[in-house]
């Protein structure tokens, strides 16, 4: 279709039944931002950061509220799949888009194959664990405890690769079922999770935390309170609870929950309605509130029920000197925790379960489609084989795409396996990388759209403007600073551990080699007489 | 080219890919406007009359057809070997429930269905080779199934009427499969299961008689052709109402309009 932002396209196709609803998006992009990947960053930064209340961070966190409006505004205006890729690239420049989409692609692998491998070792893990401690039931325990080594969740994050490879296979309205089962699974088991810890209290579990290291043993089971014994472990061991006050560190954690629900942008040609801002602030912006108020009770009761002084003493344990615990990384604890005020062997398993979905495969379905989606699109632009855009009439979807995103998973899980504590640091200071790739740019090609795509602009659904600026340069504006705001607070604190040249290359050199790679491309495909330029003077039809 | 010859040539070659595909073995069918022209050869110079397009340009872009899906490989095999692009986007994005194909010179587009229509409603199509209900006609699905592909559409604009007025005038109606007529068995067995359906039918169906008044006015449509549509569709109607409904129509009858009824359906490029 060309550039001109209106339907030029003379002969009409019969009328089409796009597949995600408004249901469906909200699901999906909820998953997309799930805080319980940050209630478990929470357990590490609390061992750092000067202040421990998150809660006093959520009000200015909300100003990433800018990035699902800005999201919102663009997808309705290109409600392509693709998402920044095709905003970008067909906005500003096509070296730009594909330098950040290249980055996101990237990084986004990893992150498909580390929820593969997290769910095991900090969800399914310790939640079998417990069940099989509230069920006085050594093999689950010892089960549990086995799926917490790193070749158990390399073998099994290896079958749910299979499985979701060929649930892909299968095309996307079997993807977006398993996305709403896992959310659905996901969201019951936190409310479970949020009212267990209502009922139970403070007191209540001093006393399960207490019975249950009494009979796991060990120097804190064996003493008179081994809750009490977590904390001045901790002090002994030279740590001391940071104050529960304001920090800046958590502003950007706290974002995490809202700043990815824009995620049904890399399906937009598939969602129904996605040229409605309405709706898109709906399933982008209504899913963020949803998020934002989950987390915001979740941690209300964490505090509450667990106390703030446990956590942080236990987290630090966890970290630096976790003999005698049962669990080897902190956020392991937190499902079991979860697990443990449930009492029920029922309601314990819903609470694992959802939050062991809720924070590793809950992203699946929307990593896989982003990245299956850019690699699709990548293709027919003429930036990778054409052959990777061939589409299986028995399978009717890009087979090739899914294969490789198979691949390079399976590739990532084999090296997390062998090496993992270096990974884990790699997946510590890469947070901020994939995030500014999808958040930093296409703000700036909002802002710009009215400008440099005066003829887009002037018929699309977002020309409003306020004191004569377009609402969506605002948006976009805000929604860069933002991103450079979260740069900063990364970068500044050294305990993130991105500041050192490494860490700085692994979360934005990916920019720079997509660039440089374009570049490459580029040339090589000019001399096999393809000009590439051509697709990029065009929008995709879907 | 006149039109009318580039109307002519779109049709040579839907039938050429249908009969290719029937010499492979593939259960290949036309539907739509196009099969509505040529189940009623006789009644071409009233589509001519009609001018669904508007303008005197030609009244046919596009090729919709159906196949089963567990044909669909076989199906692909037949337009690509023809020189069809396949356009990976749709078959990637939609591939579900559709693949399209681009004429080699991109003079016009197929639309290729599977055997279960998801529009505003659902028309199934049977299960299988042997078993369903695209063997029941050739080249083109049955007059009742052109019928029940139209009426289920529920915001219908003035073309997909003019096929039904053509489509109503070039068959006649009879209970049950019978040659060239519209079964009132299939169409009320269709309609007497879903609800919304029927619905969206029977506000079409009365659409294609206030609009066949205005043609009459018009003097697109002559005295006879006027009081056959009108009948015919009466007819329907009575039929469609006299026929037992299953449980479930009634259960959603209940609800009624306080429910949204169809589903939405958009054109692909937005």
């Amino acid at each position: 279709m060309p550039m001109s932002g209106r339907k030029t396209f003379a002969r009409r196709t019969s009328g089409l039944v796009r597949e995600a609803s408004l249901l469906d998006t909200f699901a999906y992009n909820s998953s997309a931002s799930s805080f319980v990947a940050i209630l478990w960053f929470y357990t590490w930064v609390v061992t750092f950061a000067p202040g421990g209340n998150i809660l006093s961070a959520i009000p200015l966190s909300l100003i990433s509220f800018s990035i699902a409006i800005t999201y919102a505004m663009l997808v309705a205006t290109f409600p392509r799949s693709g998402g920044d890729y095709v905003f970008n690239s067909r906005v500003l420049h096509p070296s730009l888009g594909f330098a950040f989409n290249f980055s996101l692609v990237f990084w986004q692998s990893f992150f498909l194959a580390f929820t593969y491998y997290l769910i095991w070792l900090s969800g399914i893990g310790p939640g079998l664990h417990i069940l099989g401690y509230l069920l006085h039931n050594t093999t689950l325990v010892n089960l549990g405890l086995t799926l917490m080594s790193p070749w158990a969740s390399f073998l099994l994050g290896t079958l749910l690769n299979v499985f979701f490879t060929l649930l892909a296979l299968s095309g996307t309205k079997k993807m977006l079922w398993a996305n709403n089962v896992i959310w659905v699974l996901s969201m019951l088991g936190i409310a479970v999770s949020i009212g267990a810890m209502a009922v139970v209290g403070h007191q209540g579990f001093i006393d399960l935390f207490n019975s249950f290291m009494a009979s796991y043993g060990g120097p804190y089971g064996s003493a008179p309170n081994p809750y009490q014994a977590v904390i001045d472990g901790a002090r002994a061991a030279g740590y001391t609870v940071p104050p529960f006050v304001f920090s800046w560190p958590y502003v950007a954690l706290s974002t995490s929950a809202v700043m990815w629900t824009f995620y049904s942008a890399y399906i937009a040609g598939e969602v129904k309605r996605a040229d409605s801002v309405r709706r898109n602030l709906v399933s982008m912006a209504g899913a963020g509130v949803f998020n934002v108020v989950l987390m915001a009770l979740f941690f209300h009761y964490l505090f509450k029920t667990f106390g703030y002084e446990f956590i942080a003493s236990l987290s630090y344990l966890c970290s630096y000197s976790p003999e005698g615990l049962p669990w080897v990384y902190a956020t392991e604890m937190i499902t079991a925790f979860c697990g443990l005020v449930a009492r029920s062997p029922l309601a314990a398993a819903l609470s694992v379960l959802g939050i062991s979905l809720a924070g590793t495969l809950i992203f699946v379905v929307v990593l896989y489609l982003q990245i299956s989606r850019n690699l699709f699109a990548w293709s027919m632009d003429r930036l990778l084989p054409e052959r990777m855009a061939d589409v299986h009439p028995r399978f009717h979807t890009p087979i090739y795409v899914n294969l490789t995103v198979f691949v390079v998973a399976e590739v990532f899980l084999l090296a997390l396996m062998a090496f993992p504590d270096a990974f884990w640091t790699i997946y510590g200071s890469t947070i901020i990388g994939p995030a500014f790739s999808c958040m930093f740019l296409p703000g700036i090609t909002a802002a710009l759209l009215p400008y440099r795509r005066r003829d887009i602009y002037e018929v699309s659904p977002i020309k409003r403007e306020v004191a004569g600026i377009p609402i969506i340069t605002i948006s976009g504006v805000v929604q860069s600073a933002y991103m450079l705001f979260m740069v900063y607070e990364y970068v500044s604190w050294p305990q993130f551990g991105i500041s050192a040249p490494l860490p700085l290359f692994l979360n934005f050199g990916m920019i720079l080699v997509g660039f440089l790679l374009y570049w490459i491309i580029r040339a090589v495909r000019r001399r096999q007489g393809i000009d590439i330029d051509l697709a990029f003077a065009e929008i995709p039809p879907v | 080219m006149t039109p009318e010859l580039q109307d002519e040539g779109l049709i040579r070659d839907a039938l050429r890919i249908v009969e290719e595909a029937r010499r492979r073995g593939v259960v290949l069918r036309l539907m739509g406007a196009l099969a509505i022209r040529v189940h009623t050869p006789e009644f071409s110079e009233l589509y001519r009359r009609l001018s669904r397009l508007g303008g005197g340009g030609s009244q046919f872009t596009d090729v919709d057809m159906v196949t089963y899906r567990s044909q669909r490989e076989a199906a692909h095999r037949v337009f690509t070997s023809l020189g069809y692009r396949p356009d990976r986007l749709v078959m990637a994005y939609f591939g579900e429930s559709r693949f399209l194909y681009h004429h080699p010179q991109g003079l016009y587009q197929i639309d290729l269905f599977f055997e279960r229509l998801r529009f505003s409603h659902d028309l199934d199509l049977g299960p299988g080779p042997g078993e369903g209900r695209l063997e029941l006609d050739y080249p083109t699905l049955t007059p009742a199934d052109l019928l029940l592909e139209k009426l289920q559409i529920h915001e219908i604009d003035e073309k997909d009427i003019k096929d039904l007025v053509v489509l109503l005038r070039g068959h006649r109606l009879s209970e049950g499969e019978e040659g060239d007529s519209i079964s009132l068995g299939r169409v009320a067995s269709v309609l007497s299961r879903d609800w919304g359906f029927w619905y969206d039918a029977k506000a079409n169906l009365r659409k294609v008689l206030e609009f066949s008044r205005r043609y009459r006015e018009e003097g697109l449509l002559g005295e006879e052709d006027l009081e056959d549509v009108t009948s015919k569709v009466e007819e329907i109607l009575r039929y469609v109402d006299e026929t037992p409904k299953t449980r479930e129509w009634l259960r959603r009858a209940r609800v009624g309009t306080r429910k949204r009824w169809w589903r939405e359906v958009e054109e692909l490029i937005r």
